[in-house]
């Protein structure tokens, strides 16, 4: 109960302080093109000391000082600041239009500047701008927002160019996707390659990998949220791409101008129209079948100065297909998402974002053998209501509180199989369903103009089949400025997770079972201390170091010989212990001018352990703590772009982590089974779990984007070069024994035994180049 | 807008010239950590066989068993133990005496003559005095057998190639588990169906299936193995083992021995209900 006390002398002190005399400035910052509102545009007036940012709609309020004259500059990345001079008395209302910058535009976090962040309270949050994500090069030329995260410090990805990532020691099935505030459970295409995030529809990606706010929760490790762009109300226009794997548009226009506006896009591979043109034109050939796409919608309505409407959509799938004579196979998996979003200004002080959305992910394996079909799946389905209150009594202070309440349905999986005549039949799997509310309350107070704290409390409760959790998140971050330049913040934020993914460690397969937490399955639960140093050098560079103490409780790992898929009650395969992370991050940062980039650097170790089966009947080899295959201790990326001009722009990524940990076999045995059995000369004995770094990882990509601008828009034509000194990294091993055949003594029976084992490394690319045209009108 | 097109093709065309060209797989050398070899023991009881059992030691995952390290040596059998095993009140001594079955290519270090008795109401102990002193034990008793309902025989559309179904009831009230190993021709025969399962998603009719790739005139060898808990989760780590080590999409796991002591391996009782089919028309 402490900190609410403190919270409250210091809500009464900062309002104690306000009965001055003070002028009150509202308005409205919006793109002058577009005619978006801009969120997070930073207002800073002639007095240093007083200061905001735009809202959920652009709209900001100022309490200052009365002045004669007071001049407001207002900036935002990838936008020419603009200043304005005021003469107002009392209270006054600014509209304010800012004009796009050449090539940047805002997309990720903190659209704020060096400034900002230093002043921020907020810490552990990664940033990125749309125009670094589209200028980094990727494979197959692809641009991922995921794969761009991946390269800031504290965010590992897992195997090669997937876009799994593994914040500050948690799995990667503790991190919260959010798009327009609908959960998206599963974020990656071709198992794992690509992101589902089509880059050309986002806003702006806030990932939060510690400080959490209050009004996030649900997993353990980080946040990635997530905001669809709004769709031009001025004019219509487009934008697209062709790449080797995939094309993609984007239209967006107004419906009534200056009011509404529609967003559409699509992005969807190809490699199947040729593949079934092949098996069409060759009956021998039965090459695999393979596709996916990503559709987003998006409707938006101003209904006024202070309200505002949209309708936000998300479908994906991957479909994987192989068609034989004797054997039919399809795979496919995909999300569904779709929010309703009403922001409100009940005043300039007070905002009320509410949103009713659902969430859909499912996976099914159909399998068709001579007779037999066999069915494989598992689904979440997600309804959601939440409403966030936003409220700035003074200039000083911000208090937000809200409250949301999720109705989980899960499909836990699902087999049915049997003969295509119906004589064969079999089935196994269950439905659950769960409860999952929040609500919150943090207030961020000015104590002076060198010390900031933001306090907040989360209670958060899980309802499933009698069994009930309610448990309290306590999140506090302050922020203490050294000097002008110079900020020191600290953070402690306590995270629950009520539910949990089911998913098969080796090369990561879309096969996601999302369980929840029952009598038997506790929460997880994290809390996590970080203290970081933020110099802004200059308003161009930034040098950002955070160290962080992180622990788990009830996480999962699955039983010894677990049965992930052919289960009716999955419990039984789990495991539940705990573990911890530590590491320090470090990011040198340049934004502004013809060369910008980072550096990042991040030192972590990573351990779990003390597990144990939850079925009496489980094991669980492993003694004591040992190391997650990510536990990756040195993790470095370099990331630089030059601007040669305005049609010639480079852009190259370095990046250096220590190998991901293998579990590999240290013995072996020799099983000759039953008389009817069939002998195995080696089956590997595993022991300690993890017990083998791979080799190092290191790759250097080179990019180059040629500008044309013909009449109708802009045409781009990005060249990319992965890999760029044919390094084989590893993707995956596997263990090949080599038999010869032996003859027993004294009879003519032979028995085959290893000659020797050998290991392979398998990788995923050689050099490889890659063009992809992308354009604009 | 031409131009970009025909670049785009020409670089297509390179990259995918690139990407298969190359060969992504190279052998490597791995250091593992140190592995101390155990023993490890194979012991079937099958009714009427004799008792007989083996027991190997494990070695080092990347060990070389070459023509210079014969066969049988001290590096893979493991001798001079003293092995009993107890039904009951009668104990078998098995002596440490090489048999080679050469019908099945399965060798045994350890035998008794005496034929295994079916009981269903005794349970077998198996005690082993190894050379160095350790001891290792285990247990296990006979299941009732499955009995068939039917084994149909059923051809495709086109007539050509057949598929066995075997239906048997499930043992109501408990929790029960399958070993089900289909072989065509000898029994000797690498089979063409060989999985374990359990009867959880199973209300009371038990059918295995085989696909249509059955041959008029094949003998099938049909077998059905009603497990202990035991012995199905050795099973089922054994293969996951297996998997977890060659397949990038296995997950591996320990093995799953019922010895206690300083060994891995299975002693188990063996309930098999067998059925041979010839394919006809």
């Amino acid at each position: 109960m402490a900190p609410k006390y403190i919270s409250f002398i210091l809500l009464f002190c900062s309002f104690s302080a306000f009965t001055q005399n003070y002028t009150s400035i509202t308005g409205r910052v919006t793109d002058r093109q577009s005619g978006e509102a801009l969120i997070g545009v930073s207002i800073i007036s002639s007095n240093p000391d007083w200061g905001t940012i735009s809202d959920e709609l652009g709209n900001f309020s100022l309490d200052i000082p009365a002045q004669d004259t007071i001049v407001f500059t207002f900036s935002y990345v990838g936008y020419e600041t603009k200043r304005i001079v005021s003469t107002c008395i009392g209270a006054c209302f600014i509209d304010v239009q800012l004009n796009s910058g050449v090539s940047l535009r805002e997309i990720v976090i903190s659209s704020n500047s060096f400034e900002e962040q230093k002043n921020a309270v907020q810490m552990s949050v990664s940033t990125l701008s749309a125009d670094q994500i589209d200028k980094i090069p990727m494979v197959l030329g692809e641009n991922d927002a995921l794969k761009a995260l991946q390269l800031k410090p504290g965010i590992p990805s897992g195997s090669e160019s997937t876009t799994g990532i593994f914040v500050r020691g948690g799995g990667s099935d503790q991190n919260l996707f959010l798009l327009d505030d609908a959960v998206i459970y599963n974020a990656s295409h071709l198992f794992g390659f690509f992101s589902t995030f089509n880059t050309d529809i986002l806003k702006n990606i806030n990932l939060y990998k510690g400080g959490f706010p209050a009004r996030y929760g649900g997993r353990l490790s980080s946040i990635i949220d997530i905001n669809s762009k709004r769709g031009n109300d001025q004019k219509f226009q487009g934008k697209g791409g062709l790449g080797i794997i995939s094309s993609k548009i984007a239209l967006e226009g107004p419906i009534k101008k200056g009011k509404s506006s529609f967003l559409i896009a699509g992005r969807r591979t190809y490699f199947d129209i040729f593949t079934r043109a092949i098996n069409n034109n060759n009956p021998t050939s039965n090459i695999p079948n393979y596709y996916f796409y990503d559709f987003n919608f998006k409707l938006d309505f101003s209904l006024g100065p202070k309200d505002h409407l949209s309708f936000n959509s998300y479908r994906g799938k991957d479909d994987f297909e192989f068609n034989s004579d004797f054997f039919n196979f399809n795979f496919y998996w995909g999300n569904q998402s779709g929010s309703l979003r009403w922001v409100h200004n009940w005043s300039s002080r007070f905002l009320a974002k509410t949103s009713i959305s659902i969430s859909d992910y499912l996976y099914n394996i159909n399998n068709q053998v001579t007779g037999f079909s066999f069915g494989l799946g598992s689904g979440i389905n997600d309804f959601q209501f939440k409403t966030d209150f936003l409220y700035n009594p003074s200039a000083n202070l911000e208090i937000q509180f809200g409250w949301s309440a999720t109705n989980h349905k899960f499909e836990i999986g699902r087999l049915k199989g049997g003969s295509s005549d119906g004589l064969i039949s079999f089935s196994s799997g269950n439905n659950l369903s769960g409860f999952e509310w929040g609500g919150y309350f943090s207030s961020q107070i000015d104590i002076n103009s060198l010390l900031k704290i933001d306090w907040g409390l989360r209670v958060s409760g899980f309802f499933q089949n009698q069994k009930s959790y309610t448990l309290p998140e306590l999140r506090l971050a302050s922020n203490f400025s050294l000097s002008d330049d110079l900020a020191l913040k600290a953070s402690y934020s306590e995270m629950v997770q009520y539910l949990h993914l089911v998913r098969s460690a080796g090369v990561g397969l879309p096969t996601d079972i999302w369980y929840p937490s029952t009598n038997s399955v506790l929460p997880e639960r994290s809390r996590q201390i970080a203290l970081g140093l933020l110099w802004m050098v200059n308003p161009k560079w930034k040098i950002n170091l955070e160290g962080y103490y992180k622990e788990f409780r009830n996480v999962l790992e699955f039983v010894d010989a677990a049965q992930l898929f052919v289960s009716n009650n999955l419990e039984d395969e789990f495991a539940i212990g705990d573990g911890y992370a530590r590491g320090i991050e470090l990011e040198i940062e340049k934004r502004e001018g013809a060369f910008t980039g980072w550096i990042g650097y991040t030192l972590a170790f990573v351990n779990r352990g003390n597990f144990s089966p939850l079925s009496p009947n489980g094991s669980f080899n492993q003694k004591g703590y040992f190391s997650p295959p990510y536990d990756r201790r040195h993790d470095f990326s370099l990331v630089l772009f030059y601007e040669i001009s305005k049609r010639i722009k480079l852009s190259t990524t370095l990046v250096y982590g220590s190998g991901d940990l293998a579990w590999l076999p240290t013995g072996r045995t020799y099983f000759q089974d039953v008389v009817n059995g069939n002998t195995e000369p080696v089956v590997p004995i595993f022991q300690d779990r993890n017990n083998f770094r791979l080799p190092a990882y290191h790759r250097l990509d080179l990019g180059a984007d040629f500008h044309f601008f013909p009449a109708w828009g802009e045409s781009i034509l990005s060249f990319n070069l992965i890999n760029a000194y044919d390094r084989r990294n590893t993707f995956f091993i596997f263990l090949e024994p080599q038999f010869q055949s032996l003859a027993v003594p004294n009879s003519d029976t032979s028995l085959n035994f290893p000659d020797k084992i050998i290991a392979n490394q398998v990788s995923l690319f050689p050099i490889i180049p890659a063009l992809t045209w992308n354009f604009k009108f | 807008m031409i131009q970009h097109l025909r670049a785009f093709a020409f670089f297509l065309g390179i990259s995918f010239l690139l990407a298969t060209g190359c060969n992504l797989e190279k052998q490597i050398d791995i250091q593992l950590p140190n592995y101390e070899s155990e023993p490890f023991v194979e012991c079937y009881l099958v009714p009427n066989e004799p008792f007989r059992l083996l027991i190997t030691q494990t070695s080092s995952y990347f060990d070389n068993l070459t023509l210079d390290n014969p066969l049988f040596s001290e590096s893979f059998l493991l001798n001079g133990a003293q092995v009993s095993i107890y039904q009951g009140l009668n104990k078998y001594e098995l002596d440490n005496t090489l048999v080679i079955d050469p019908n099945n290519q399965k060798v045994y270090n350890y035998s008794n003559s005496s034929g295994v008795e079916y009981n269903n109401l005794d349970s077998f102990f198996l005690e082993i005095l190894l050379p160095n002193g350790n001891q290792i034990t285990a247990s296990s008793i006979f299941l009732d057998p499955v009995d068939f309902d039917s084994i149909v025989v059923q051809f495709d559309q086109k007539d050509s190639l057949a598929r066995i179904l075997t239906y048997f009831k499930d043992f109501p009230n408990e929790t029960n588990f399958y070993r089900r190993i289909l072989t065509v021709g000898k029994e000797s025969n690498e089979p063409i169906q060989d999985f374990v399962t359990d009867d959880l998603f199973i209300d009371s009719i038990f059918v295995f299936g085989s696909g249509y790739v059955l041959n008029p005139g094949d003998t099938v060898l049909n077998s059905v193995f009603h497990l202990t808990k035991a012995y199905h989760d050795f099973l089922e780590s054994v293969q996951q083992a297996i998997d977890g080590s060659a397949n990038p999409f296995g997950v591996p796991s320990p093995l799953q021995s019922n010895l206690s002591g300083n060994a891995q391996g299975i002693f188990t009782c063996i309930t098999e209900s067998k059925n041979q089919t010839i394919i006809k028309k």
